[in-house]
């Protein structure tokens, strides 16, 4: 038994005695069931068994940025059009917010490990449940202290998971053995307060936002109807009626008609790891697996394009005469008689980017690392007079086996966050060791 | 007894441990400031200023624009403003920054005046606290002019009006509820007067940087235009005389100097707005696309002040000194009208501030005067001619005739000629559009001579405030109709719709934000 406190202070939301002091406590328990006596008198398979739990509240001062328990003020230089002009002065970067707090959250841990056979199987076995409150988020305000948008102790949230690992040597002679490890966790969140009530834009773009009631970083998506017989999309709108260009992504009062698509983050995910050795040779692939996110597919679509962007593999599918809409999903690339006339088409043309139709899975199974050793024998290394040597072959990402074909070949596991960036590389590795 | 000792040693350590942590733990963070001297309140007061404009929402909903259509560039903004309709975009001239940049003003006026206040009101700061005051009210000024209905005597005590502030807020979402315009413009004149007898352009630190401030002069015709948004004539006079010293020859543009730039629209512009000009009495550098849409770009070219106004309304038009082209102007007009319908006035300068530029990064500015010499005198003409001191207005009138056009056979002006000019034009129709507009203001005003007058004064008003912004305001308090028209080059091909006499939509609906948040919005 273990019961720990902690009464912790801070000046980082400025001077102010009111949001300094946070006193945070825990409580924990382990249990070695394996080593009691009527344990051992029952004579398992278990050569180990042990319970952990604990339960705690724990703190944190939340974002670096949120520091306004007294009004924050800093000195700047404001724009003038010319030197002459020119002066320094303080602005309000951030209103006093008198209600900020710590972020809290109420931690309870379940834990398992188990031995079996002589501990030739070994396994691991968590849960827990965090219970996150006066978590900081945005808040929209009516702005009539200057800033409409605020952060402050808005939010509730409560994530769930399990996590378990599971190792064992399935076959152990002297020439050949094999192991195997296998991890899988399972992770889900869920918001339970939450003040503020996002833009169109924010729940569809990057990695989401969220609603009350759905996981953070949840991503939606403008429902998507079908073509146009010219070839452009269609959506439902706000009223539910069917629009070509007339959603507006920076709505915040009827999100309703937004489909929700599912969480960025995925839900189930692990590794599985064998190591084979035969002789001198060693043999380990490694592959990882990840289910249950969403992932939004590169936003292409557009009304012009530059000799940078208008080669994309989506466009192969396109639009081009009418009847292809039956065929399609894919929009037409439009003409520019088309934008002279209405330059509304840009915002059908990003509708579609942040649509139904252009979201995938984010599932996929990987081989993610695979190895081949060759170590030398002690016999031959003596007569070499050298203390080790060996030679190893290695590929990492070698083959993506399992993912969701409407990603189109874009990966899975690589978000574009903007700005110029390479996706996982295919890498292959010879390595020569040798130890004198 | 040793147990008693041992709480007494272990309560004097820890006594000690925790006033060391408060004093510790009262280090400041970061590199924040706190307003504990005189110099830090004054800086404060740099930020007491909106720092975006209303210039294209109220220049757009005004009738000093047209529909060109859609083969111009556009945007959804820029559509709403024109159309009246609820704003569903957010942008640098969108109703949701103009909201926050004035309220932020007024947060800053108010932090300011608080810390005043808890450093004793000493006299060192008087003149920080006039130039909060006075800020603070224009603040208001703004957002109970664009957000309300236009101030009435005889509804404005249950005109929706918006909140004014005189406290920093201080909790995270607090609710609030609006004040009704009477209440508005009450503290305001309370903030006004109080403030502008306390103002003191030495304490800015020089006459260029003063022009970023309420100088004196700034603050005297923003009491003017206050007091004539209230139809109190009396005061209007008062303070327009005071803005520019009664001494209107001291305080005319240089504008030989201006027009010497009169090449490039851009530098023209520049130089209309430059802090050395003595009729520039308020400068401000707005974060607003106001210096492209209103000057030679081809930004929301597909609303613009075109041929339409500019033959019949305003530059072209016959006024009371007769007909102008362009050159006719001593800041002469630049016409775009065969590429981008827009007839301009280099009023408003567009800069762009490179934060990056390397990678060609930054801001877009757009520069404008809200307050001029100009505006003073045609101010002070108009509260005369509603003192019916006709004499008076007449000379400010051919005042500014003088130094707006080139002539030097300037027509003058006499109660005569203004009728003569006035009687011979028929009321104007959005189809057989005239600048004489019917008026339908709160108060009364005599057919005939006064009316003529107005209609004068009112066209000179529109000349001098063209692209600024203010003559939405105008309409507004003179109750005048205005239309949406739909046309090609000169021609107009249809009337999509009017906003009549105190239609609702003459109050900016409130941003979309602020109303979710759950402040009352007006009235549809």
């Amino acid at each position: 038994m273990e019961l720990t406190g902690r009464y912790e202070g801070s000046n980082r939301l400025g001077r102010s005695t009111k949001a300094r002091w946070m006193p945070t406590w825990a409580i924990g328990g382990l249990w070695n069931a394996s080593e009691e006596d009527f344990f051992k008198k029952l004579k398992t398979p278990i050569s180990t068994l042990t319970f952990r739990s604990s339960y705690s509240l724990m703190a944190d001062r939340g974002p670096s940025s949120v520091t306004n328990s007294v009004v924050v003020i800093n000195s700047y230089n404001p724009w003038r059009p010319s030197t002459s002009d020119s002066e320094t002065g303080l602005q309000i970067s951030n209103l006093e917010n008198s209600e900020l707090t710590y972020e809290k959250q109420y931690e309870l841990n379940l834990g398992m490990n188990f031995g079996l056979f002589n501990n030739r199987l070994n396994g691991d076995v968590n849960y827990y449940r965090r219970k996150g409150f006066d978590l900081i988020g945005p808040v929209n305000t009516q702005g009539l202290g200057g800033q409409i948008s605020k952060l402050g102790n808005t939010a509730n949230m409560i994530g769930r998971g399990v996590e378990i690992a599971l190792s064992g040597t399935i076959i152990k002679t002297p020439d050949f053995s094999w192991t195997s490890t296998l991890n899988y966790t399972h992770a889900t969140t869920k918001v339970t307060k939450l003040q503020n009530n996002q833009r169109v834009i924010d729940l569809i773009t990057g990695n989401g936002f969220t609603l009350e009631g759905y996981p953070a970083r949840s991503l939606f998506s403008i429902p998507f109807v079908g073509l146009q017989n010219d070839g452009l999309p269609v959506f439902t709108n706000a009223d539910q009626t069917t629009t070509v260009t007339g959603v507006y992504f920076q709505n915040r009062t009827d999100l309703s008609f937004l489909k929700y698509e599912g969480p960025t983050d995925p839900t189930d995910m692990g590794g599985f790891g064998n190591v084979f050795t035969y002789k001198g040779f060693t043999l380990s692939p490694y592959i990882t697996y990840s289910f249950g996110n969403v992932i939004r597919l590169d936003p292409v679509y557009k009304t012009n394009y530059s000799d940078m962007d208008a080669m994309t593999r989506e466009f192969a599918d396109s639009w081009t005469v009418p009847g292809d809409e039956h065929a399609t999903n894919v929009p037409v690339i439009l003409d520019t008689r088309y934008i002279r006339n209405n330059s509304q088409y840009s915002y059908a043309y990003n509708a579609y980017n942040y649509s139904t139709a252009n979201i995938a899975k984010g599932d996929f199974i990987r081989v993610k690392d695979i190895s081949l050793t060759y170590q030398l024998s002690k016999k031959i290394l003596s007569q070499l007079k050298i203390g080790s040597a060996s030679l190893r072959f290695n590929v990492s990402n070698l083959w993506l086996i399992y993912a969701d074909k409407k990603l189109n070949g874009q990966d899975p596991e690589f978000v574009n966050a903007g700005g110029v960036a390479l996706p996982l590389a295919k890498q292959y590795t010879l390595t020569l060791k040798l130890g004198l | 007894m040793k147990k008693r000792f041992l709480y007494i040693v272990l309560g004097v350590i820890l006594a000690s441990n925790l006033s060391s942590c408060k004093k510790y733990l009262d280090e400041l963070p970061d590199n924040r400031a706190e307003l504990n001297n005189s110099d830090k309140i004054s800086k404060l007061l740099v930020d007491a200023y909106p720092t975006n404009a209303y210039v294209l929402a109220t220049e757009f909903a005004s009738d000093n624009t047209d529909d060109f259509g859609t083969a111009f560039n556009s945007s959804r903004l820029a559509e709403d403003f024109y159309n009246w309709t609820e704003m569903k975009e957010v942008g640098n001239d969108g109703t949701n920054s103009i909201w926050s940049a004035c309220y932020g003003a007024i947060a800053s006026a108010n932090q300011a005046l608080s810390a005043i206040q808890e450093l004793g009101d000493p006299a060192s700061l008087s003149a920080a606290k006039g130039e909060a005051l006075v800020a603070r009210a224009y603040n208001h000024f703004i957002l109970v002019n664009l957000f309300a209905q236009h101030y009435s005597p005889t509804t404005s005590s249950t005109d929706l009006g918006v909140t004014y502030m005189t406290k920093s807020e201080t909790t995270l979402n607090p609710t609030y509820s609006r004040n009704t315009v009477q209440e508005v413009y009450d503290y305001m004149i309370k903030d006004v007067e109080a403030g502008l007898l306390l103002i003191n352009d030495a304490s800015y630190a020089n006459a260029n940087v003063a022009k970023f401030h309420f100088n004196r002069s700034a603050a005297n015709a923003f009491a003017a235009r206050l007091y004539l948004y209230m139809g109190k004539w009396t005061e209007a006079v008062k303070y327009a005389s005071a803005s520019f010293s009664n001494s209107p020859t001291s305080f005319v543009r240089d504008y030989a100097k201006i027009a010497s730039y009169s090449a490039v629209f851009q530098n023209m512009s520049r130089e209309y707005n430059g802090s050395s000009i003595k009729a520039n009495f308020l400068i401000t550098p707005a974060y607003s696309g106001l210096g492209t849409a209103l000057g030679n770009y081809s930004t929301l070219a597909r609303f613009s002040h075109g041929l339409p106004v500019a033959n019949n309304e305003t530059m072209y038009a016959k006024g009371p000194f007769g007909t102008f082209t362009g050159t006719g102007y001593r800041l002469k007009n630049f016409s775009y009208s065969s590429s981008l319908n827009k007839i301009l006035f280099a009023h408003v300068n567009y800069t762009f501030e490179y934060t990056d530029p390397v990678a060609g990064i930054g801001y877009a500015h757009g520069v404008f005067t809200p307050f001029t010499f100009e505006e003073a005198l045609l101010t002070r003409a108009e509260a005369n001619i509603m003192l019916k001191n006709y004499s008076a207005a007449l000379a400010d009138m051919q005042y500014w005739g003088s130094f707006t056009y080139t002539t030097t056979s300037l027509p003058t002006l006499t109660e005569t000629s203004i009728n003569t000019w006035g009687n011979s034009i028929a009321y104007y129709t959005p189809t057989v559009p005239t600048l004489k507009k019917k008026l339908n203001p709160e108060f009364a005003i005599e057919a005939g001579t006064q009316e003529n007058m107005l209609h004068a004064v009112l066209f000179m008003r529109r000349i001098e405030t063209l692209h600024t912004g203010l003559r939405w305001f105008d309409v507004k308090r003179y109750g005048i109709e205005i239309a949406r028209r739909s046309a090609t080059g000169a021609v107009i091909n249809s009337v999509t719709s009017t906003l009549v006499v105190r239609d609702l939509r003459r109050a900016f609906q409130l941003p979309q934000d602020v109303i979710a948040a759950g402040l009352t919005s007006n009235p549809r």
